[in-house]
């Protein structure tokens, strides 16, 4: 007896907890494309990874790994894709229309999937992902989004 | 919705902000010439560096490859049961074999300066004098099930230089499930 | 509590369909409702597999014998310890205890990326599902460890059953190292199904960037130490409780955990390349995929006892459910990658064969090599089966054949590689940045030749050992006066800042300093000792320099067990340095086996390893001694392992292009895309 009360309860409480997500009043579409990796991702992804090159490039110079004319070869192509990811993120930026229309895109589906309305106006949040702002970021740390 | 008509998928690869237009610029990147110090052109100067790899490469898994052969003869060993082993027609000499079988209980005779037992399968038996070093591992006992890897003596015995031994299922002791004891 | 623990991992299954059905059809519908639904249902099948949990180990400890697997793996005696270790005791209750740390990871996967990869989760949950899935339909239908005990009449009906007590522990689990073995062990072999389920989305979303290999990457460092710690332990155990002097056999079960182990140490280095340089996209796919793969090998290995292994958990009539569902995944996984190729496309060519990139993939090849040899020689005995229709087993010389060159070319590249520049290194850098290790090993390699040792493997071991050691201690020697006038920071804290503020790179070097204690360790093997007699009281037996003096005899009871000691007193140049008690302990419930209690004498220079093999009548006893030199490196290597994979495991703070290196005025002026 005291079985089945207890697979019931389970039964119930999962339930109720599974299928609660269903009957939320705001349960409108997404678009799937707009969420995923977007240029800016790829763009501030390979930044990082340039940038992490070059510091460790720097790192191996100074430590005598390499000679004067291997570094200002490697150095010098580092800093070219660099430049031309800088560059090309700046072009992005320029086309604000481009970008406002993104964010306030973002903003509104966010807040019909997630009824999250109040927390995108919340400035120390991403208005993206909703991981905690660090002050005087342009972007997320965690999904790129400009901030 | 208006916005959406604007917008170019980003996710797209063939959009102006996509990949390929990414990868247009970053694959612009110099190769590099080598400039060594003598100058001079020698046979591996030519060579792309992937097929110096491709070539160490193999270099590297043929010496492997002739080690592991070695290794595989040296320890090569046939594994058959007990009456497999009787049965068997082709000469035995020279040949190392792993054979399993149950430990005749009472069989075990630690008395003689070597260990002898006499392993079964499928009612044959054969005597098994215990020539090794190593110890005989703690679940080697009457009934267990053995496996003792050797060679054919002349005397018609078997010596063995290894033994394992194991439990019927070491793990787990011999309740069925919905049966009786 | 039996049918409510049955009833939880029933219900759980039906859970992970629902979240696997929902996931699909959310992103098929594009409705993030049903994506959430089917998040929530992912936590609520956690939830009931870790009732199901709870069940099994409340009726352990209440020692409700009526359940097969409580009968089986415990007993009344059972100390409360053992009594929660039973749980992985016996094959039931291990499937238990894998499906709920599949499920722990799952629902720890899902909430990490609650906010993130929002398009990529849903085929995340699916593929986790699948697994889950997959694993709970072997626990509900084939192992189920709350079936219960019934005696079986002639017509067919039945009643259930009842013993007085349990078979009891396997007295070889009785042991700590081997109770931590198994669940260490499994977490390093699930752990991989994260990674696996990153690149299976990636593939279908054909979001083939640095994304995936950025979120999975610290899952894979984690289940790769997981992975090692396990292997270690279980090379601990059977080197204190087997009581044949060693620690690791080239058994199939041993060799199904390293070969995962292997291809994700390949991987973890190979990622490397993939980050920096776009390159190897394809063959890091093809890793995570045959890591994973491997990982469930390595359980239908373990499992269905298809390849005789002093091991024999539990033979099961599981084999056929694992080859299908391996060939399942296997072929999915090729087809996707097969119709991705567009997108996994090398951005960059190997520029130069002297590059840290070339050093990379040697070490991949040579990985993988050693991988395959492995299952080659574990196979064997199967395909030969196949093939001849005879078994052929190949033993431990085929493995140290392949294995001890292959481990000597991977020290060598740990040392190699680091001094390498990647895309190129020119000849006359490499010269300076050879010199110094290379003065320091080819001393050593004087040293050792001077002692006397002319085994070609220690010689080559112990130069190569000597040549990493002072490569990294190079890399910090220099990294740190770097720090010291750059920021004017003292020593010490320049050179803990340096392997804070570069936690992969140093946080690596510490893991590669663990490899050296650790192949210092393997090459002691060369030079083990053994002497074996029969020793009455007051006789002596002597190995090496140590003379063993029998003291006295005793036999007694512990627990749940008796035992038979010897005591022996351990005399080192004739004089006394202590008392050794190797024991036998015939464990009472159950199957009354017998186990050995090794004594041990250990040492950095070298252990003394005692063993009772045997008592005769009038009360002399058999000892076995072993000296097994530098035995005691491999555990300490195994520690600094630990402790390095944990450096490089913390995440560093933000994102590392916040902090600009000096690129000051070239961000627009300095373009010039002709280059």
């Amino acid at each position: 007896m005291a079985v089945w009360v207890a697979c019931t309860v389970v039964v119930l409480v999962s339930g109720i907890y599974v299928l609660r997500p269903l009957f939320r009043q705001s349960a409108g579409n997404f678009d799937v494309d707009l969420l995923s990796e977007t240029e800016l991702d790829r763009l501030l992804d390979r930044k990082s990874v340039v940038y992490r090159n070059l510091k460790d490039l720097q790192l191996e110079f100074r430590m005598g790994r390499l000679s004067e004319d291997d570094f200002r070869q490697l150095d010098e192509g580092y800093k070219n894709e660099a430049a031309l990811i800088l560059q090309r993120l700046d072009q992005l930026d320029a086309s604000e229309h481009l970008d406002e229309m993104i964010e306030k895109d973002i903003r509104a589906k966010k807040a019909k999937l997630f009824g999250t309305a109040t927390r995108t106006a919340d400035s120390s949040r991403c208005p993206s992902c909703g991981a905690p702002r660090i002050e005087g970021k342009k972007f997320c740390g965690d999904c790129g989004q400009r901030l | 919705m208006q916005a959406n008509n604007n917008l170019a998928p980003p996710s797209d690869f063939n959009s102006p902000f996509g990949k390929a237009a990414l990868d247009g610029i970053l694959l612009k990147e110099p190769r590099f010439r080598f400039r060594h110090k003598e100058g001079r052109d020698s046979l591996m100067n030519n060579v792309s560096a992937k097929a110096k790899f491709v070539l160490g490469g193999v270099v590297i898994v043929a010496a492997l490859g002739w080690l592991g052969f070695v290794g595989f003869e040296e320890s090569k060993a046939y594994y058959i049961t007990v009456d497999e082993y009787a049965a068997l027609t082709e000469p035995r000499e020279g040949r190392v074999f792993k054979l399993a079988g149950d430990v005749v209980a009472g069989s075990i005779d630690r008395s003689k300066p070597q260990m002898e037992f006499i392993i079964a399968s499928n009612n044959k038996e054969i005597l098994v004098r215990y020539v090794g070093k190593d110890i005989i591992p703690d679940t080697f006992r009457d009934g267990s099930t053995a496996l003792v890897e050797g060679s054919a003596a002349p005397d018609g015995t078997f010596h063995a230089r290894h033994i394992e031994a194991k439990c019927a299922s070491k793990y787990e002791a011999e309740y069925d499930k919905r049966t009786t004891s | 509590m039996a049918s409510f623990g049955n009833f939880c991992i029933l219900f759980a299954l039906c859970l992970s369909g629902y979240a696997l059905l929902a996931a699909l059809i959310g992103v098929s519908q594009r409705r993030q409702t049903i994506v959430r639904s089917a998040e929530h249902a992912v936590y609520a099948a956690t939830g009931a597999i870790t009732l199901a949990l709870f069940s099994l180990l409340y009726l352990l400890l209440t020692d409700d014998f009526s359940v097969s697997h409580v009968a089986n793996s415990s007993s009344r005696e059972l100390p409360v310890f053992f009594k929660i270790a039973a749980i992985w005791g016996a094959h039931d209750g291990s499937m238990l205890l894998w499906v709920f740390f599949t499920s722990l990871f799952c629902a720890l996967v899902v909430w990490l990326n609650r906010f993130r990869h929002r398009d990529m989760m849903p085929y995340v949950i699916a593929v986790l599902m699948i697994d889950l899935g997959f694993f709970l339909c072997l626990n509900v239908f084939i192992s189920n460890p709350f079936t219960q005990l019934a005696q079986v009449f002639p017509d067919g009906s039945y009643q259930s059953f009842l013993p007085t007590d349990g078979r009891g522990l396997n007295p070889l689990l009785q042991h700590w190292a081997m109770v931590i073995h198994p669940p260490v062990l499994y977490l390093g072999f699930i752990g991989f199904l994260v990674p696996f389920a990153f690149a299976i989305a990636a593939l279908i979303t054909r979001q083939l960037g640095d994304t995936w290999i950025r979120t999975t990457r610290r899952w894979t460092l984690l289940t790769w130490l997981f992975l090692g710690i396990g292997l270690i332990l279980g090379g601990k155990w059977a080197y204190v409780v087997l009581g044949w002097g060693g620690y690791w056999a080239w058994d199939p079960v041993e060799n199904s955990s390293l070969m995962p182990w292997l291809v994700s140490t390949a991987f973890l280095h190979s990622v490397i390349v993939q980050e920096r340089r776009g390159m190897l996209k394809i063959w890091n796919m093809l890793l995570v995929i045959i890591t994973y793969l491997l990982g469930i090998f390595g359980t239908f290995i373990t499992r269905s006892g298809i390849v005789s292994s002093v091991h024999a958990f539990a033979a099961s009539n599981l084999g056929q459910f694992f080859i299908i569902y391996m060939s399942a995944v296997l072929g999915v996984s090729l087809i996707l990658v097969a119709s991705r190729l567009q997108y996994l496309k090398s951005e960059r060519r190997l520029d130069s064969i002297l590059s840290r990139e070339s050093a990379f993939l040697f070490n991949n090849l040579i990985l993988v090599v050693a991988c395959f040899a492995i299952l080659w020689g574990t196979m064997f005995p199967v395909l030969s089966e196949w093939i001849r229709d005879t078994q052929i087993t190949v033993g431990p010389p085929f493995f140290n054949n392949i294995n001890v060159p292959i481990g000597l070319l991977l020290l060598l590249l740990t040392g190699v590689g680091p001094l390498f520049a990647w895309r190129k290194t020119s000849l006359e850098s490499l010269r300076k940045a050879f010199l110094l290790p290379s003065i320091f090993a080819v001393a050593t390699c004087a040293a050792v030749l001077a002692a006397g040792v002319r085994n070609f493997s220690f010689v080559v071991c112990m130069t190569l050992c000597t040549f990493v050691l002072v490569t990294i201690v190079e890399e910090f020697y220099k990294g740190t006066r770097i720090r010291m006038s750059s920021r004017g920071e003292n020593p010490l804290l320049a050179a803990v800042n340096l392997t804070l503020k570069n936690r992969r790179r140093y946080g690596g070097y510490i893991v590669h300093l663990s490899i050296i204690f650790m192949f210092v360790g393997f090459a002691g093997n060369v030079f083990n000792q053994e002497a074996s007699g029969r020793l009455a009281k007051g006789a002596e037996l002597t190995i090496k320099d140590y003379s063993l003096k029998m003291v006295d005899y005793r036999e007694g009871a512990g627990s749940n067990y008796q035992y038979r000691r010897a005591v022996l007193d351990v005399y080192k140049d004739g004089k006394r340095i202590r008392t050794l008690e190797p024991e036998q302990r015939m464990f009472t419930a159950g199957q009354q086996q017998t186990t050995t209690e090794v004594a041990l004498h250990s040492t950095p220079k070298e252990d003394l390893y005692l063993v009772l093999a045997g008592v005769s009548r009038d009360g002399s006893v058999d000892i076995k001694a072993f000296v097994n030199p530098l035995v005691f490196w491999i555990w300490f290597g195994a520690a600094v392992m630990f402790f390095g994979a944990l450096i490089a495991l913390i995440p560093e703070k933000g994102r590392i292009g916040s902090t600009q290196p000096e690129l000051a005025g070239r961000q627009t002026a300095g373009v010039n895309p002709g280059v």
